[in-house]
């Protein structure tokens, strides 16, 4: 019996080497920590926030809708805008459209006050052909049907009337020539900027308020998030690479950030901006902020930490409070 | 929601019996001897018991999360199939290969395969007996939220349970346990501090056929 023992012992010491050792994760964060960090999931879907006004958010939801979260109490109330997919803010107003379908121009939009939500109003002839809204500023990206013409412009709205104008509000129309659909981007409701495919390689046109820089440079990837502050640009391209400006040269930065495969190439990542610097969440949810000289820096504090196993869909800054967009938790907010 | 576990674990229970509370014919203590071997199919719901991080500073977290709530879990389940051969008339060796599932609370899945080996020593024998076991072996493990992420860990199981015969070849066992899992990150890996213990405790209802 003892000497059956003794045997035993050699095959159960390698066992538990073994064990030991297949036992050490080096894939991820921690399985039981995300669990422990896990969230309730909200039912409204990816929420892409528009504006805010009082107590109110309004946003774009996952499920198509269009709601307003009341902040004090944490309650959803659709709007009823079903199957919409633009939004753009115009001061107290929200506009929301259709996409244009088979180069065939769609009218149907309308307009949201605010303040008084329950009596949406439509806007007559908005015969455009539209392809986006930027959310949280007055811009909208057109196109002449079957050219290569685009054009992007803002929506006016009167007493009693609604149009698009140019953007720049010049009698001049604010055109670009792309071989592809181009991506709208604006954080802001000043700035924006127009990333298209020419041929093989990516156009970028940034407008300022005041005037348009076309860069000299082109990538080989779509400008997906940016902020400028009136001198300075920070950029990151849909394959994760940083860029900064030079007048009208784009310089690739050395440091880099991991964007999801998940995220269309051609659509804006969610960033927003804090003193000057850009910030971003990664595949993995841990952030980086990137400065003007395109140095990436992790950014690992309390509210980062909220966000540990929470995938981000859109940001809204409010003053030092910013309001987050989930993909599947709803809303939150944090001071920074 | 425990309440209700028990009482379907209990009606379980219950039925067998009254289906053969009528039988009368006397049940013949059965003695194991080596060569002796038991077939055992186990199923029910699991309580996540705990996360031990040992290694987290108090401002990223607590170290000892214990049940559901605290844990940001939902009660999963778990069921398995063991096979077992008697060494002596106490012991039993053998494997259990079982598959574990729950869900946290923003409803993304936790899985565990746990394949153990398997040592169970019955003190108490007859037509009640008193089966404790201790398992060692490897668990997969794998979670549907973030990049969804797996690992392959090892595992520990302690049992116990009371089985009633009510067949000489036929008994049905209830019982509990621990399954313990251990997530370790080395000390050089950016979140060695993120190193957990787990446990998890099913509460099983296992038919058990056995045979000379």
């Amino acid at each position: 019996m003892k000497r059956k023992f003794k045997h035993m012992v050699i095959p159960v010491l390698l066992v538990l080497a073994t064990l030991l050792i297949v036992g050490c994760n080096t894939e991820n964060e921690g399985i039981f920590m995300r669990i422990s960090e896990s969230v309730e999931k909200v039912d409204v879907g990816a929420v892409t926030l528009l504006a805010k006004n009082g107590d109110y958010l309004f946003a774009k939801t996952g499920i198509g809708d269009f709601y307003k979260y009341n902040t004090l109490t944490n309650t959803w109330t659709d709007l009823n805008a079903k199957d919409y997919r633009y939004f753009s803010t115009v001061g107290n107003y929200i506009v929301i459209g259709k996409k244009a379908v088979d180069d065939t121009a769609d009218n149907t939009a309308f307009v949201y006050d605010m303040t008084d939500v329950a009596t949406p109003s439509a806007i007559p002839a908005l015969d455009e052909y539209m392809l986006g809204m930027s959310p949280q500023s007055n811009y909208v990206l057109t196109k002449d049907p079957g050219t290569t013409d685009y054009y992007v412009k803002k929506i006016n709205i009167g007493a009693t009337a609604y149009e698009l104008t140019d953007a720049l509000n010049s009698s001049t129309e604010l055109s670009f020539v792309f071989s592809a659909d181009p991506t709208l981007i604006s954080n802001d409701s000043v700035n924006f900027l127009l990333s298209g495919q020419v041929g093989t390689t990516y156009r970028h046109v940034l407008y300022n308020g005041t005037g348009l820089t076309e860069y000299t440079t082109s990538t080989d990837f779509p400008i997906v998030g940016f902020t400028f502050d009136g001198t300075e640009l920070i950029a990151v391209t849909s394959d994760g690479s940083i860029w900064t400006d030079s007048t009208t040269t784009l310089i690739e930065a050395s440091g880099s950030v991991v964007i999801p495969e998940s995220n269309p190439k051609t659509q804006p990542y969610p960033v927003f901006t804090h003193n000057n610097e850009l910030y971003i969440q990664d595949e993995t949810y841990d952030f980086f902020k990137i400065d003007a000289a395109g140095t990436v820096t992790e950014v690992t504090t309390a509210w980062t930490d909220e966000f540990d196993n929470i995938k981000i869909k859109s940001y809204l800054v409010d003053g030092t409070t910013v309001y987050v967009g989930t993909q599947t938790n709803g809303i939150f907010k944090f001071d920074i | 929601m425990m309440k209700k576990v028990l009482i379907v674990l209990l009606l379980c229970a219950a039925i067998p019996m009254m289906l053969f509370a009528e039988d009368e014919t006397p049940v013949k203590v059965r003695e194991y001897e080596m060569g002796n071997q038991m077939f055992t199919f186990r199923a029910g719901p699991v309580i996540p018991a705990f996360f031990f991080r040992p290694f987290l500073s108090s401002s990223d977290g607590e170290k000892f999360l214990v049940f559901p709530d605290a844990m940001h879990m939902k009660v999963g389940g778990y069921g398995s199939i063991r096979y077992q051969g008697f060494l002596n008339s106490t012991m039993a060796l053998g494997g259990e290969l079982g598959y574990l599932f729950a869900y946290d609370k923003g409803d993304e899945l936790f899985t565990s395969v746990p394949f153990q080996a398997k040592l169970t020593y019955i003190p108490l024998q007859g037509t009640i007996e008193i089966p404790l076991s201790i398992g060692l072996g490897f668990s997969y493990n794998s979670y549907s939220g973030g990049e969804a992420p797996s690992f392959l860990s090892m595992l520990a199981t302690l049992e116990a349970g009371v089985s009633w015969y009510f067949k000489d070849d036929w008994g049905i066992t209830l019982g509990t346990g621990l399954q313990l899992i251990p997530e370790i990150y080395g000390s050089n890996h950016p979140y060695s501090d993120h190193t957990t213990l787990a446990g998890f405790m099913p509460i099983t209802l296992s038919v058990t056929y056995r045979n000379n």
